[in-house]
């Protein structure tokens, strides 16, 4: 390879991590991932260094280095179909030693994939429902959790993108869920519904509980600053889902 | 009680896998390993009487080790198992509970159910921290440089 090819891997690889962090991949995976491709091509040493804001790349050669960066924008969304593709397509490409351009029109098919809503909707309304019915409510419960299950996700997948910050976006999530469940057990008092298990099925969806729980271990195996950040952004995330719900409760007279 | 909360762990899971877009082929397992996750919790919290941060180790250890094994047998990443394991176990509950105490001005209601939201939180990461900290000492050779 020569220098103008090896300096044309460094955006293909800050591709490539920028796509894995946008699929939900663990700071640890990008890193792993990205040191075995610039292995295959030769490279003698591969620095990632991975935040959940940034990422730095280093390739080193017998004689020269190469070194870019990136902005991160988008993380804290998970698209598992997306993750696996990547996957494959970083075995692949160490294992058949695929060119530069093959990776880099692998990636493209891979970003530019849109997948089904469908899914989205169908899971957000099993999960919400299921819970509702985890922590005790009835099959009425349940139904009603799942119903607002849709309209969480209908909200995520139409407005979302409108808010500054998902902190506020949440505190507005949570506000509408807490204010109509309430109203909900209101208007129909004979089914003498339990609101707080419906919240409690539709706060599983929103919470970031995953989040958080990843962002402990990624502290924990020696990521310290990619946890911290994210640590900070999920409690963030909980205090304002959580001023939602207690002003919604207020509202409506607790 | 523990039945129904297995089973709806199972569907919790399933909605989950599919919001987060998990591959078809996979599914079920993914779902699977949220009952597991929520079995050994159960059971090391209901039956033994292990202290809640203890009890939430042991379930983030059993999803980390079901999703390291399905992601060497199924060649897929291991974090497409471990998190949709681990939703059943998300203090979503307590979370709420903690909340509504804060509402009514229940102070010791608010400490307890907040330092159950912590303790499952930082059980859960912990016994998945541990798990992969240890699979590391077998697996990986440190890297020469």
């Amino acid at each position: 390879m020569d220098q103008t090819q090896r300096r044309a891997l460094v955006p293909i690889f800050l591709n490539f991590g920028e796509a894995m962090m946008a699929a939900g991949a663990e700071i640890s995976r990008v890193e792993d991932s990205l040191s075995r491709i610039g292995a295959s091509y030769g490279a003698l040493r591969t620095e990632v260094f991975a935040i959940t804001a940034s990422l730095v790349l280093t390739l080193r050669f017998e004689d020269e280095e190469f070194t870019g960066t990136r902005r991160i924008t988008s993380t804290g969304s998970n698209d598992f179909e997306k993750l696996h593709k990547l996957n494959e397509l970083s075995r692949e490409c160490v294992e058949k030693h695929l060119s530069p351009k093959e990776l880099s029109e692998g990636l493209d098919r891979i970003s530019a994939s849109v997948s089904k809503p469908l899914p989205l909707y169908i899971g957000s309304a099993i999960a919400s429902g299921a819970f509702a019915i985890f922590f005790g409510g009835g099959i009425f419960e349940g139904l009603f959790a799942a119903l607002f299950g849709l309209l969480i996700c209908l909200f995520q997948e139409k407005l979302e993108h409108r808010f500054s910050n998902k902190a506020f976006s949440l505190f507005v999530i949570s506000l509408l869920v807490g204010c109509s469940a309430c109203l909900l057990a209101k208007l129909l008092p004979f089914l003498a519904l339990q609101i707080d298990k419906i919240i409690i099925g539709d706060i599983m969806l929103i919470v970031p509980g995953i989040a958080t729980t990843m962002a402990v271990r990624d502290m924990l195996i020696g990521d310290t600053i990619s946890g911290v950040t994210k640590l900070l952004e999920c409690l963030l995330w909980a205090a304002c889902l959580a001023a939602g719900f207690i002003l919604a409760l207020m509202l409506c007279g607790r | 009680m523990a039945l129904i909360q297995l089973i709806t762990s199972f569907f919790g899971s399933l909605g989950f896998s599919m919001v987060f877009r998990v591959p078809k082929k996979n599914l079920f397992l993914c779902s699977l390993g949220g009952v597991l996750c929520c079995g050994v919790y159960l059971l090391s919290y209901d039956c033994f009487h292990l202290h809640l941060f203890l009890a939430s180790l042991a379930a983030g250890a059993a999803c980390q080790i079901y999703a390291e094994i399905l992601a060497r047998l199924l060649k897929a990443p291991a974090t497409v198992f471990y998190i949709a394991a681990l939703i059943p176990m998300i203090p979503g509950g307590s979370l709420y509970r903690t909340m509504d105490a804060a509402v009514s001005r229940d102070w010791p209601m608010f400490r307890l159910y907040g330092s159950g939201t912590a303790y499952t939180t930082l059980g859960l990461a912990v016994g998945m921290g541990l798990v992969s900290g240890i699979l590391h000492l077998f697996l990986h050779k440190k890297k020469k440089i």
